[in-house]
């Protein structure tokens, strides 16, 4: 088997492997649409619940 | 347990600040995290016992609700806590409501007029055993529409109150500046 060959069919892999990703990723588009959304809300509510608590422990020296 | 120390000199004295980052500070957080992804679990879930109906509405309908409730959120800053704990709940009632369907559906559609008739000991007439077929198809659809577009209306007007406070406040904040000599 010849390096061309070799190459040739690695890159075979390749292209599959990118269409494969490429028709994932348009069949589930909204998905991944929404789970960022869901994800920046877990955050957000993270921080704003955060953010109301005062725990700070304040000493004088 | 990690210790942040923070340090002010003042005139007279010197403040130390000491932030403690506690178990139940992470136990919270990590709950918030579980309940979200429960809630994209069970909208898989949800969208799977659908079939086509889920992967063609019930997954863009709810990525949507998803993204009007994120984008209310980093605009309406003071109100963030809210916008969040409500979009998750909404979301929730909405994949609730289409489970519990699903759920129901398969007992009630295969009852007849005749067989309700007898159980019932009233005398309900054969057309109307047609017509629930038609009218339980028409709460899927509605209910499924609805929801999301309420859902976003609901946000816009809560980008739009907080709009309008924000110029409000720039507009006392102008006269403010015009009293001072500032315009």
């Amino acid at each position: 088997m010849s390096v061309s060959e070799i190459l040739q069919s690695a890159l075979v892999f390749h292209v599959n492997a990118f269409y494969g990703i490429v028709f994932f990723m348009q069949a589930n588009f909204f998905l991944f649409l929404g789970l960022p959304a869901a994800a920046y809300l877990a955050y957000s509510e993270i921080r704003a619940k955060t953010s109301l608590e005062i725990d700070d422990k304040r000493r004088l020296g | 347990m990690t210790t942040e120390t923070f340090s002010a000199e003042n005139s007279r004295s010197h403040l130390h600040y000491q932030k403690v980052a506690r178990p139940e500070d992470l136990i919270s957080k990590l709950k918030i995290i579980a309940f979200y992804a429960g809630v994209v679990i069970f909208w898989l879930v949800v969208a799977s016992l659908y079939r086509g109906f889920g992967r063609n509405w019930i997954i863009p309908a709810v990525s949507v609700m998803w993204i009007a409730g994120a984008i209310t959120a980093f605009v309406a800053r003071n109100d963030e806590e809210n916008t969040t704990r409500e979009t998750r709940w909404v979301i929730l009632s909405f994949l609730g409501f289409l489970v519990l369907y699903r759920g129901i559906l398969p007992f009630i559609v295969p009852l007849s007029s005749a067989q309700m008739a007898a159980a019932l000991d009233i005398n309900i007439p054969a057309v109307s055993g047609e017509a629930i077929a038609g009218m339980l198809q028409s709460v899927l659809l509605l209910v499924s529409v609805l929801t999301p577009v309420g859902f976003i209306i609901w946000c816009g007007q809560k980008i739009r109150q907080y709009h309008g406070r924000r110029t409000r406040q720039s507009t006392f904040e102008k006269t403010k500046g015009v009293r001072r000599g500032q315009p």
